[in-house]
């Protein structure tokens, strides 16, 4: 092997090697040309090939209308969170106002009771009015603030002495003026 | 029609039988595999007589033909890179195995085993030459063109068929010394 791995190759060996080359080419190629050849059924699927395409298709479309079908429950799922955030706050003002509801009830009943007093006050000193001791009967029932009573309060005590306050100045002087 | 199209036929014919062999040789020693070449060389001679009609002699039937059939190589072993995940069987046969092969025109047994020899160590140089200088190398010293003709078939320059077919050989040499 060593003897052979330091050969120099002639040209002419070349030749002839490549000449028994060409040969050995031709010698094969013309025998397998002259073989009988068996051909070779392509493998057959179970399905033809249109239905096998037509399954794929038909996967993959339900696969496509399952995700779209996900990511539309999970878009209106979030668009109802953020709906029911939106509504939260409007929600929350009526149960405010039913809360000042109260408030305004006893403002509105504050009104009407220094309308119904105003009233009696304009009655009284017109002489025509309602009783003012039930008047002022109707206000204690409401319940009212402090300045209320002690409004009512005076005007007791003004109806007790016969004289309103208001005119106890003229009915000095009226007194006055009979002694005189 | 059908006029013209008959002697076009029947002179298509003629070619495909003249021509054949030599397109299934070049492919089976260039494939090593007989199946494939077999293939190859009805694809080739298909395409062929489509195209039967545009081609205008500028060149040999045989330079174009085995054009035909370096393109159809090319395809094949691109096809078989991309379908690596195929089951794409070869039906290569081992160079050994095509080294058995010899005409029977050799004198004597021990001239029979020394040739088969040469055949086989040919064999495994043409093995381990690129794509060019393997088709280069057999489109000279098999099909017995001449470096023109070669350049034409390949679309490569004459230069560089020179330059593929000296390192062809050069590996030739060097394994027929043994290196």
């Amino acid at each position: 092997m060593s003897e052979r791995n330091q050969r120099q190759i002639s040209d002419e060996e070349l030749g002839q090697a490549i000449g028994y080359f060409r040969q050995s080419v031709t010698a094969w190629s013309e025998a397998e040309s002259g073989r009988v050849r068996i051909v070779r059924q392509p493998k057959s699927s179970r399905f033809p090939a249109w239905l096998t395409w037509s399954m794929a298709g038909t996967v993959a479309a339900a696969c496509a209308v399952w995700v779209l079908m996900l990511a539309g429950g999970q878009h209106t799922g979030r668009q109802q969170a953020m709906q029911a955030t939106a509504t939260a706050p409007k929600a929350a003002m009526p149960a405010a106002t039913s809360a000042e509801e109260p408030t305004r009830a006893m403002a509105s009943a504050a009104d009407k009771r220094d309308t119904a007093q105003a009233a009696a006050i304009t009655t009284e000193a017109a002489g025509t009015g309602p009783d003012v001791a039930a008047a002022s009967q109707v206000r204690r029932k409401s319940g009212s603030a402090d300045e209320d009573e002690q409004l009512l309060a005076d005007i007791d005590r003004d109806i007790a002495q016969g004289t309103p306050q208001a005119l106890a100045p003229m009915a000095g002087w009226m007194g006055d003026s009979a002694e005189q | 029609m059908a006029t013209n199209d008959a002697p076009e036929q029947a002179g298509f014919d003629a070619v495909a039988r003249e021509y054949r062999p030599q397109i299934y040789r070049f492919l089976l020693s260039s494939l090593r595999d007989p199946e494939m070449a077999e293939t190859l060389t009805q694809e080739c001679l298909l395409k062929a007589h489509r195209n039967w009609a545009g081609f205008r002699g500028e060149s040999q039937v045989l330079t174009w033909l085995l054009r035909i059939a370096i393109n159809l190589q090319k395809d094949q072993w691109r096809n078989r890179r991309l379908q690596f995940w195929r089951q794409t069987t070869t039906h290569a046969v081992d160079v050994s195995e095509a080294g058995n092969w010899l005409a029977s025109n050799a004198s004597s047994p021990e001239q029979q085993v020394a040739a088969r020899e040469q055949v086989k160590l040919v064999w495994r140089a043409v093995e381990k030459l690129s794509g060019r200088q393997r088709t280069v190398f057999l489109l000279r010293h098999v099909e017995e063109m001449e470096i023109a003709e070669i350049a034409e078939t390949t679309g490569l320059s004459e230069g560089t068929v020179k330059a593929h077919l000296s390192r062809a050989m050069g590996r030739v040499r060097a394994e027929l010394g043994g290196r």
